[in-house]
């Protein structure tokens, strides 16, 4: 035992290896700093991080865990646990769909024989480079013009579906284009002679892609879900621009109003609760990828040339 | 190769059988069908999506066609007056022109300095997932949050970086009136964000390459070098093609960084097009303007994924039958 | 192949349709806005003393209305009905062992509470409720407040800053009713409402503007051999004493003066001195005025200042870093509004005040700062409610309140001229009667406000960070400008 340990020990050490770790750690910090500075500042209150000078390493001379407190508790007018609630039904409502959408469609272009399908995919594919910016006001107008909804008389006289749950329920079910270009990758790896054996077995193409497809498609679905999973946690524009009621925000929308308010003339941003705030948003984001993450390597492995 | 293992026990599970003259028939009623069953699949998926992403967008490009001014005024339609200014104006075509060698030069970087990590992490070492773990984690956190970090590190009084150079005796750096430093610092953030993940994914595509290769390629006498040179780097094409196409697409879109942290100056030297997108749409209520804009962006893009997935999957579709005769060899 | 024809022409149909919609139908809502409050009986009723109760019928309408209005951050208390608020924020205060109580004409440790305790009741008394939204603040507010104009789905009330008088000119906000405006020009302060003046109308009111005065830090000026006491009346002695500051600070503080980056943080601050030399941004179309003489000497005194500066602090994208040096102790002089009073308290800085000094030919001008407009959109649905809002914003109870907060003065003349105030709050009343001169607040240029501003804000970075001349440089942003407004 002890003298494998040291062998294995030897064998890190091993100048190649030595060097591999040390640049792996070392730019690896580098990277975390910036993380550090977040956990640290947090500490501060704000009066004296306004009136201190702030360090590479700030510690706090009085350090409080108010910041952390308001992060877990919220206040009066923050109510902080309901935002994270609303972030994580949002994550996963648009998880489960990112997935099923990605699934289905990678099958459909990767299996199926039908006229323009290569056309078809090609412009999918070419939708994932228009800046998203431009489709923000005509959404909104969509939005508000959703016929019948929210006091609308067909388009006009109301607010349509903004503010409503509906922004969140209808932003799940639309195909997830990258998702299913990487599942389509991957199903094509796969021999065909696997769904051939199972149609013979009277399998219907349902039957084909969730109970043969699926099971082979784990890591990359656990791909998809990781990347989907941190962008919808992470997106504060559809709670921002969309909803304008307390119960509908999520975490980024109500970090990035808190923020803007302070930037208002005369008063001095309180920095160390925007930091941890923003901190605590990330940590939720890291759970998800740490439960995750072996499986994003052996994912994306999938779709390569493995066959 | 772990792909392969499920590929079998998979097919463990299903009982076989031996095709008679009904699966014949039926095979060719499932090839009619395939065209069925794709719009029963795909039309709900991409009518959702048309109402969601693609109506608004074709809604956004339309709006190119007018010269709208202002929330009150009328829309006028002026067929390609914006377009001819777009490409008349410097604000407009000399921040396409920053967009594309700024998104580039953050693929670049990200994605030499992801390989190379990758490459490492890829090695026998200890705590590899930890390591994997800490690389990716600026990737997790939101744009609006570090960038706010970074602008307390960067200030130019107080910041952080600046105390640290009076600190030692160095004079303070003015970050915001040099074009040099906003660029560095933009593409220092996007590769900070980015760097993470391109290993991830680099690693996924080392770790797809066939080991039998190397081995077919340590008897023909190749040495480390040799190896990546004529093994990894074919083997990771296709990973590549994935890889290089989302990064660009994402780095050329570049805005938030901006934004937040030097708001395109000095001088709107780091203005990038997506920028002036946003600042015609939401500053100068110049929807006209800002969808012209996008409809060339979009346009480039596009043209630019193209070229590239056309190459790629040409010399992917190569790599493929190459590596399936020798895999497919020794188990058959 | 003829799917695809068909789809598309559908859809060119279909985005006819929609925008024909949001574009043109602009006639559709505004025969609301004809109709004069039923109301009439305003100016009595803002004059009258305490919150009766027996006026409380006379409004007639009966119908309780709810409307919505946008927080702003200075009297925020958080969102959703307004009623159902003060109870859990009056609990988290007294947690915090805030003092919730109020008596007009003491102190008030609750602002935001009392505020919105005072609004709430005189509301009440007409039947009407206040439900809040949080927008944000500049940026995101701005996002939201536009594509809120486009889908016509704006609250009653909206607020902002300096893209108020642009929806003003847009004609996207209902004026003020005839006679609520005539109150208003007599007895309410210019700065509370002149910036949202255009074309003989009223479009928006702040009920606590300000307008930059001159700080300076005591403690520091002392080091320089400066009598701190003594106010500072002319841009030379302002430009010698930022010298001899600095120069006593030996790189650990810096004389300091005005933050002048290229944003509207900086326009407004740096504007006053450009009022006070009688220069200006633009021309009343809306034309650019930038390299008449007196923006080169106004230009030029920034740039003398600017060596009174850690480099490059001056003209710093974020404006909260120049302040930051001056809540650290940093810079010795300062032009800001009227917060600074009490934020000099709260970092325990000893401060001066005093008017903006003048330049040879020049006279008192102001711009006015951290203001929070509130206006009434044409396309409000309770417009005659909203406008019983603003109207409590200026009432008297509300008015007094922010007397006693000494943060902000009063813009209510009776209030803000009674000699109970001067006598309590002098540097507020020193506030005041600078927001009682000549006050303006910035111009709308004429197309692509904002590239305009930013030619502008570059130019003056340039002038600053540069030793090139500024007239020339002021004379190429103008051709620039020109270009721009006159295409």
């Amino acid at each position: 035992m002890k003298d494998s340990l040291s062998k294995k020990l030897a064998f890190q050490l091993k100048p190649g290896n030595l060097f591999a770790h040390l640049v792996l750690l070392g730019i690896g910090l580098v990277l975390l700093y910036p993380l550090v500075f977040m956990i640290l500042a947090g500490f501060f209150t704000k009066d004296e991080f306004t009136s201190s000078i702030i360090g590479l390493l700030p510690i706090a001379k009085a350090p409080t865990l108010q910041n952390f407190l308001v992060l877990f508790y919220g206040s009066a007018d923050a109510g902080i646990q309901k935002y994270f609630i609303n972030s994580g039904y949002r994550t996963i409502y648009n998880t489960f769909w990112a997935l099923l959408t990605s699934l289905l469609a990678g099958y459909v272009f990767a299996r199926l024989r039908f006229k323009g399908k290569d056309q078809l995919f090609l412009v999918l594919l070419g939708t994932q480079m228009i800046p998203g910016t431009i489709a923000l006001i005509p959404t909104y107008l969509e939005f508000a013009r959703f016929p019948f909804a929210g006091g609308n008389h067909i388009f006009t006289g109301g607010s349509g579906i903004l503010d409503t749950w509906w922004v969140y329920f209808i932003g799940g079910p639309s195909l997830n284009i990258m998702g299913a270009f990487l599942v389509k990758q991957s199903i094509e790896k796969i021999p065909f002679e696997l769904d051939e054996a199972a149609k013979v077995d009277g399998a219907g193409t349902m039957r084909i892609i969730f109970q043969i497809m699926l099971p082979l498609q784990l890591p990359i679905m656990a791909f998809i879900a990781i990347t989907t999973a941190l962008a919808t946690w992470n997106d504060f524009a559809t709670p921002f621009f969309y909803t304008s009621s307390d119960k509908l925000q999520t975490l980024p929308a109500a970090i990035t109003r808190l923020s803007s308010a302070a930037a208002s003339p005369g008063a001095i941003p309180n920095w160390p609760l925007i930091i941890t705030l923003g901190l605590g948003m990330t940590i939720p984001a890291l759970l998800i990828f740490f439960f995750f993450q072996k499986y994003i390597v052996q994912g994306l492995a999938n779709t390569g040339i493995k066959g | 190769m772990n792909d392969r293992k499920v590929v079998e026990t998979a097919s463990l599970h299903l009982p076989v059988q031996n095709a008679s003259t009904k699966s014949s028939l039926k095979k060719f009623a499932v090839r009619h069908k395939d065209a069925l069953i794709a719009t029963a699949i795909l039309s709900p998926m991409i009518l959702w999506w048309l109402v969601l992403s693609g109506f608004p967008t074709l809604f956004g490009f339309f709006l190119g066609f007018f010269d709208w001014i202002g929330i009150a005024a009328n829309p006028k339609f002026v067929w390609f007056d914006n377009y001819v200014r777009f490409f008349h104006d410097p604000l407009y075509y000399e921040a396409l022109w920053r967009s594309i060698w700024l998104g580039g030069l953050v693929t670049a970087i990200t994605l030499i300095a992801g390989f190379g990590a990758a490459l490492l992490m890829n090695m026998p070492l200890f705590g590899k997932g930890i390591y994997r773990s800490i690389w990716y984690i600026p990737a997790v956190t939101s744009t609006v949050a570090t960038t706010q970090i970074f602008n307390l590190l960067l200030d130019t009084n107080n910041g952080v970086i600046n105390n640290f150079l009076k600190s030692i005796g160095k004079e303070p750096i003015v970050w915001q009136y040099s074009v040099f430093w906003g660029v560095f610092w933009i593409v220092v953030y996007s590769v900070w964000k980015g760097v993470g993940g391109a290993a991830l994914i680099w690693l996924a595509g080392l770790q797809s390459v066939d080991v039998s290769l190397y081995e077919a390629a340590e008897i023909d006498g190749a040495g480390r070098w040799g190896k990546l040179w004529n093994v990894t780097l074919p083997g990771l094409k296709p990973i590549a093609t994935y890889i290089v196409i989302t990064s660009l697409i994402g780095a050329i879109q570049i805005y938030e960084q901006v934004l937040f942290m030097t708001g395109g100056g000095p001088y709107g030297k780091t203005e990038v097009l997506v920028f002036r997108i946003y600042r015609d749409a939401f500053w100068d209520f110049n929807l006209g303007m800002a969808g012209a804009s996008s409809l060339i962006m979009a346009v480039i893009v596009f043209l630019v994924t193209i070229a590239y997935y056309r190459w790629s999957t040409n010399s992917d579709r190569s790599t493929t039958i190459k590596i399936k005769g020798v895999k497919g060899g020794p188990k058959a | 192949m003829k799917s695809t024809k068909i789809t598309s022409l559908l859809v060119t149909a279909l985005l006819t349709v929609s925008l024909s919609a949001c574009g043109g139908n602009n006639n559709g809502n505004n025969s609301a806005a004809t109709n004069s409050p039923q109301n009439s009986a305003t100016p009595a009723e803002s004059a009258s003393a305490s919150p009766s109760p027996s006026e409380s019928t006379d409004t007639g309408t009966g119908n309780p209305v709810t409307i919505t209005v946008l927080n702003e951050g200075a009297v925020g208390i958080g969102v959703g009905k307004l009623d159902d608020l003060f109870a859990p924020k009056e609990k988290e205060l007294k947690g915090k062992g805030i003092d919730v109580t109020y008596t007009p004409g003491n102190p008030v440790a609750a602002f935001p509470l009392h505020y919105q305790k005072i609004i709430a009741g005189k509301l009440h008394e007409k039947n009407i409720s206040v439900k809040t939204e949080d927008w944000g603040w500049g940026e995101p507010l701005i996002q939201k407040e536009t594509a809120g104009f486009l889908a016509k789905n704006v609250p009653d009330i909206i607020v902002g800053e300096t893209q108020m008088p642009g929806f003003a000119q847009q004609g996207l906000l209902e004026p003020f009713p005839d006679d609520m405006a005539a109150d208003i020009r007599a007895n309410v302060s210019p700065a509370a409402w002149k910036p949202m003046e255009y074309d003989g109308k009223i479009y928006g009111l702040a009920s606590q503007p300000g307008v930059s005065s001159l700080y300076w830090n005591k403690k520091l000026v002392k080091e320089a051999g400066i009598d701190p006491e003594k106010p500072i009346t002319s841009w030379q002695e302002l430009a010698d004493n930022a010298k001899k500051v600095t120069e006593a600070g030996k790189g650990k503080f810096y004389g300091g003066g005005v933050y002048a980056g290229p944003n509207f943080g900086g326009y407004l601050r740096y504007g006053a001195l450009i009022g006070i030399n009688g220069g200006s941004y633009a021309d009343a179309n809306g034309q650019p005025t930038f390299n008449s003489d007196a923006n080169v000497e106004t230009v030029n005194l920034l740039r003398e200042l600017n060596a009174d500066h850690p480099a490059g602090l001056m003209v710093n994208n974020t404006e909260g870093t120049y302040f930051d040096a001056w809540n650290k102790g940093q810079i010795a002089y300062l032009i800001d509004g009227p917060w600074q009073v009490q934020q000099c308290k709260d970092n325990k800085l000893e401060c001066g005040m005093s008017p903006i000094p003048l330049s040879p030919n020049g006279a008192a001008a102001n711009v006015t700062i951290g203001a929070a407009f509130h206006s009434v959109p044409k396309d409000a649905k309770n417009k005659d409610a909203a406008f019983e809002y603003i109207k409590a914003m200026y009432s008297k109870e509300i008015q007094q309140l922010i007397a006693d907060s000494n943060v902000r003065s009063p813009i209510l003349k009776e209030i803000a001229e009674a000699p109970d105030y001067q006598q309590k709050h002098p540097e507020m009343y020193l506030h005041y009667q600078a927001m009682n001169g000549n006050v303006q607040g910035l111009p709308t240029f004429a197309k692509d406000n904002s590239k305009v501003w930013q030619v502008w804000g570059d130019a003056v970075v340039k002038s600053l960070m540069t030793k090139g001349d500024v007239k020339a440089i002021l004379d190429d942003a103008q051709k620039k400008a020109e270009q721009i407004t006159k295409q």
